[in-house]
């Protein structure tokens, strides 16, 4: 039997140490897949706890039909959206531009190449931000937190070819909007 | 093979997941296509690109803070109306359903009290039936919250469908 539901069934029949065991298993992958979703550092922790506490709370129900990874990525990606939200919410309009807003001239960033260093993570997050939800979920899972297409199909319940779709396109989108950062960018037609 | 139908199969063929013949066709359209060869090396530079993007580094006790958070959770007083019913262990379809009998029987009794004619707005009975009423709504938004997490996933395609997962174009 697959060892995360092993776990998961100890753990829904009262044993805490197996819950431990598998968050050890997965925190530092969720951690990170929340702190890439909403770029924020300081919140992925307690988001991610919140994964965990959710899972926690309904493990009397919990059953073993689908791989762990699968439905702790859906619970991920609930926490993270609805963070997301609800902190946008919040912000103004002026906020959520100079947060999210247009990817920056790249081209002098690119001349200095600390500059580069520092500020390419807010680049692709701008970039992954500007894709449609599910492409920027379905590029996530597969290249970040190593899913298989399957598995993401699961996440996002659409089908592999649909997970596919999303990726390439996904994909081509980010090579124009990272264009100048790509070697040799130059132009190409379609 | 047509510039569109290649770059459809170029992650594929990446990440070599097509058969001989599809790679030989994709090959020979690259040899005599510069723009699609371009957008093979840059299909492949944006993916490693996206490395740059690093990992952070979790603390090291996020279980042990994890387990704080729970038995604190569990300390808290129950102060609302939900976190009392979650107490009496009640599930959510049987507090949903007494919610339910609760509003029917206030309007009951309100049509049916002596000389209280059709008051069924008096204040006291408008005031219950609205906290009877908002208790009934809470506990079907929590029902489908936690119906949401039991998994694999019985009201999961409405659950997906409000956050937009439900459809592809
Ligand atoms: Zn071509």
């Amino acid at each position: 039997m697959d060892i995360d539901i092993e776990l998961m069934l100890r753990a829904k029949s009262g044993d805490d140490g197996a819950f431990s065991e598998l968050m050890r298993r997965h925190y530092r992958g969720v951690v990170n897949y929340i702190y890439r979703y909403t770029n924020v550092k300081e919140n992925s922790e307690d988001l991610a706890q919140e994964v965990f506490l959710r899972i926690y709370r309904s493990r009397k129900s919990y059953r073993p039909e689908a791989k762990f990874s699968t439905w702790l990525y859906k619970i991920a990606t609930n926490v993270s959206l609805t963070h997301v939200k609800k902190k946008n919410a919040n912000l103004s309009l002026d906020e959520i531009y100079d947060e999210g807003g247009e990817v920056g001239d790249p081209e002098i960033d690119v001349a200095d190449d600390l500059i580069y260093r520092k500020e390419i993570k807010d680049v692709i997050f701008q970039a992954m931000e500007s894709l449609p939800e599910r492409e920027k979920v379905a590029i996530m899972l597969c290249k970040y937190e190593g899913l298989s297409y399957e598995e993401a199909a699961r996440v996002l319940e659409c089908t592999v070819g649909a997970v596919k779709t999303h990726v390439h396109r996904g994909r081509m989108k980010l090579i124009d909007r990272l264009k100048p950062y790509l070697p040799g960018g130059g132009e190409y037609g379609m | 093979m047509e510039c569109r139908d290649c770059r459809e199969l170029i992650i594929s063929f990446s990440s070599g997941d097509l058969p001989s013949s599809g790679r030989e066709s994709i090959e020979a359209h690259i040899g005599e296509c510069p723009e699609c060869g371009l957008y093979m090396s840059q299909s492949a530079g944006v993916w490693n690109l996206l490395d740059e993007w690093r990992e952070i580094e979790p603390r090291g006790d996020f279980v042990s803070s994890f387990w704080d958070r729970v038995s604190r959770e569990e300390r808290e007083p129950a102060w609302g109306v939900l976190p009392r019913l979650r107490k009496l262990g009640l599930s959510w379809t049987l507090a949903g359903a007494l919610a339910s009998v609760l509003i029917v029987g206030i309007f009951t009794f309100a049509l049916f009290k002596p000389d209280s004619g059709f008051m069924t707005y008096a204040d006291n009975d408008a005031r219950d039936e609205q906290i009877l009423l908002e208790l009934d709504n809470a506990t079907t938004r929590e029902t489908t919250d936690a119906l949401s997490i039991y998994g694999p996933w019985e009201n999961s395609v409405q659950i997906m469908k409000i956050n937009g997962y439900g459809d592809m174009n």
